[in-house]
């Protein structure tokens, strides 16, 4: 059993296991720390994938940034009772029951087809997963896209104040 | 397994990439494949929280044990606790953490600028600065709408 | 899986060598931090435990585990636990990368001092595992419940949240120098008296000040503030418990030590030529003692600060990171990114 196969194998169990824990934790702050595990197992599986620039950008902004506002949300609304935000049977859980089998079926089908190997990832991919190979493509074939991204945060932050203002005065 | 990191280097001399072939170079004079070069990266972290927990372990273990109820109440300066310290606090911090996620992704595009901005040439510093400076007007805005006023 | 078996041992006999390091260091420090705030403040100090009070530390560390672990009754266990271990061990971990010297060569192999200071994404590890670490103070703050401890935590976050962003952007001006992150080629970079300080003295600067607010150092002890806090985010911890978080304190003022010296004071390149061949252990061991020198350097500046500075207030501190330091870290990327294409 190959490095990438085993190491896949270990962070798979526990990236969907802290996964699970996040969305049937009744404790919102239980959810939170789970969800940081599961970026931490993310991060680790992209490691797998030979994407080192990806991994550590999983645990800088999703487990470091990201996250961070959650966990202060959570104490900002003070979720004390937290029975009444468990749902009823309705139309959603059904679709999304209904999805997850279909994403289910989609799964097998792919894994019963090809089964996952370390040969799988090209040898480029060493390359393309570095500071440097992203940062070229970025700009060069992706200007635009990032110039996008500029005009997005900028519409972030003015959503944010707005929020936040209202509640204010 | 085997990578071949030379056909990498020859690839990169291809891109004009000359600063990456430092830690390809090590991995081709160790032999090993990127993941490899990981994992001791990965054993420290997992060592780090294994030595942090058998410090934990240490002192519940080997700490006194003689509780009582007033020792166990909160503390509050010797008085009798008021209320309760799961409070909703002001929404300041809210307002800081959100700022700080839109800046934080505005620096994570930075570091591959960085890096590769002396083989990037002009086109990609001007549209860097056009980042910046969109970025700083949301800085502005926020600054004096009052967004980050602390008093 | 032989090779992977031996790159496990290596990294295993390096990481009990670096925690040796780690604490040995934390307790060296909080030594120091003792006798230099005597000095200042015209006391003697520790001196009755060993000579000159040398044991001290050894003595504390003992009188912390034998210590009773109280926790209120109010207090979230599990998270009550959990974070000083995610104080310690992240302070811990941030460590896989930092090379304390180059290298040695036994029989054609060569050995780095560092656990994995060539990973391509080196620096980016090191600031990813300090935004991580605010969940240490936060959860502290949170599962106490305590409403000292609660402040103190979410000022601690607060602040070094904001530091975060300035720290990040102040580094930007070194990597567009260096255009790499892996740390061992940044320090490869600085040979000779070549310090990158020497041409990002604004970023050095910068760095500096975000530095001490990410290891809530005065000036930047908000979430301690004795008089409003009692002791911030660790009032409701004792024992180890609470010496987690002090050792943790420790090794994060070591780390931004290390990390100073590596990036801006050229690590462990010894600027003249002393005559030893490369792979030597000779000259691997003078290139060790020559960074550690560095490092102390900057760990006795950080307590110097913190005997002489008095605190801010915390509108003050907010401000300073947001309103001051934030665009002048932008000014210094805007300014080296014009030099560069001007000159380089």
């Amino acid at each position: 059993m190959s490095l990438t196969l085993l190491l896949f194998l270990i962070l798979g169990v526990l990236s969907i296991a802290s996964a699970i824990v996040t969305i049937s934790s009744r404790n919102p702050v239980v959810s939170a720390m789970a969800l940081v595990l599961h970026f931490f197992m993310l991060s680790g599986l992209y490691l797998t994938l030979q994407a080192q620039f990806v991994a550590v950008m999983q645990i800088l902004v999703y487990a470091g940034a990201i996250m961070v506002l959650v966990v202060f949300v959570i104490m900002l609304l003070n979720l004390g009772d937290e029975k009444k935000l468990s749902e009823k049977w309705n139309i959603r859980r059904i679709v999304a029951i209904l999805f997850a089998f279909v994403l289910a079926i989609q799964f097998i089908s792919i894994y019963i087809t090809n089964l996952p190997d370390a040969a799988f990832i090209p040898e480029s991919a060493a390359f393309n997963g570095t500071v440097q190979a992203i940062g070229t493509d970025l700009f060069t074939n992706y200007l635009v896209q990032f110039e996008a991204i500029a005009v997005l945060l900028l519409a972030a932050i003015v959503g944010a104040l707005l929020l936040a203002k209202r509640k204010i005065t | 397994m085997h990578i071949n990191h030379l056909f990498i280097n020859q690839k990169l001399d291809k891109f004009g990439i000359g600063l990456y072939r430092y830690s390809n170079n090590y991995l081709l004079e160790k032999n090993i494949t990127v993941l490899e070069s990981y994992l001791p990266l990965i054993f420290m972290v997992v060592f780090g929280f294994v030595v942090a927990l058998i410090f934990l372990i240490l002192s519940e273990w080997l700490g006194a044990r003689r509780s009582t109820a007033g020792k166990k109440t909160t503390y509050e300066s010797g008085m009798e606790p008021v209320g309760t310290a799961r409070e909703r606090f002001s929404i300041k911090f809210y307002m800081v953490a959100v700022s700080f996620i839109v800046f934080d992704i505005e620096v994570v595009f930075m570091y591959p600028w960085a890096v590769q901005m002396s083989q990037l040439g002009l086109t990609a510093f001007i549209s860097m600065m056009v980042f910046i400076i969109i970025l700083l007007a949301g800085l502005y805005y926020e600054i004096k709408k009052g967004g980050l006023k602390w008093d | 899986m032989p090779e992977i078996g031996w790159i496990l041992v290596e990294a295993g006999v390096k990481a009990v060598f670096i925690v040796i390091l780690i604490l040995s260091a934390a307790a060296v420090s909080v030594y120091a931090e003792r006798r230099v705030s005597a000095i200042i403040q015209l006391r003697l100090g520790p001196n009755r435990v060993g000579p000159f009070g040398l044991l001290q530390p050894i003595a504390d560390v003992f009188k912390l585990f034998w210590k009773e672990d109280v926790v209120p009754k109010a207090a979230d266990m599990g998270f009550h636990r959990l974070a000083p271990v995610i104080s310690l061990g992240i302070a811990i971990a941030v460590y896989a990368v930092i090379p304390f010297a180059h290298y040695i060569e036994i029989g054609g192999t060569k050995y780095y001092f560092g656990i994995a200071p060539n990973v391509n994404i080196g620096l980016l590890y090191i600031l990813a595992m300090t935004s991580v670490s605010v969940y240490g103070i936060t959860l502290a703050g949170w599962s106490s419940n305590n409403k000292y401890s609660l402040f103190g935590g979410l000022r601690s976050s607060a602040q070094m949240i904001s530091y975060e962003l300035s720290m990040g952007l102040s580094l930007i001006g070194v990597l567009m120098i260096t255009g790499t992150l892996s740390l061992n080629e940044i320090v490869l970079q600085q040979s000779g008296w070549g310090w990158n300080v020497f041409v990002q003295p604004l970023g050095f600067i910068i760095f500096l000040v975000s530095s001490f607010a990410e290891t809530n150092r005065t000036p930047f002890d908000l979430p301690e503030a004795e008089p409003e806090l009692v002791g911030g985010f660790n009032t409701e911890y004792s024992g180890m418990k609470f010496g987690m978080f002090f050792l943790a304190e420790y090794a994060n003022m070591a780390t931004a030590s290390a990390f100073i010296v590596l990036v801006y004071f050229g690590g462990w390149q010894i600027p003249f030529d002393i005559g030893l061949g490369a792979g030597s252990i000779a000259l691997a061991l003078v290139q060790f003692a020559w960074f550690l020198a560095k490092v102390i350097f900057f760990i006795l500046f950080f307590i110097w600060v913190r005997w002489t500075v008095p605190r801010f207030r915390y509108d003050q501190l907010m401000n300073l990171g947001w309103k001051v330091l934030l665009p002048l870290a932008i000014l210094n990327i805007v300014i080296t990114g014009v030099w560069i294409m001007i000159f380089g």
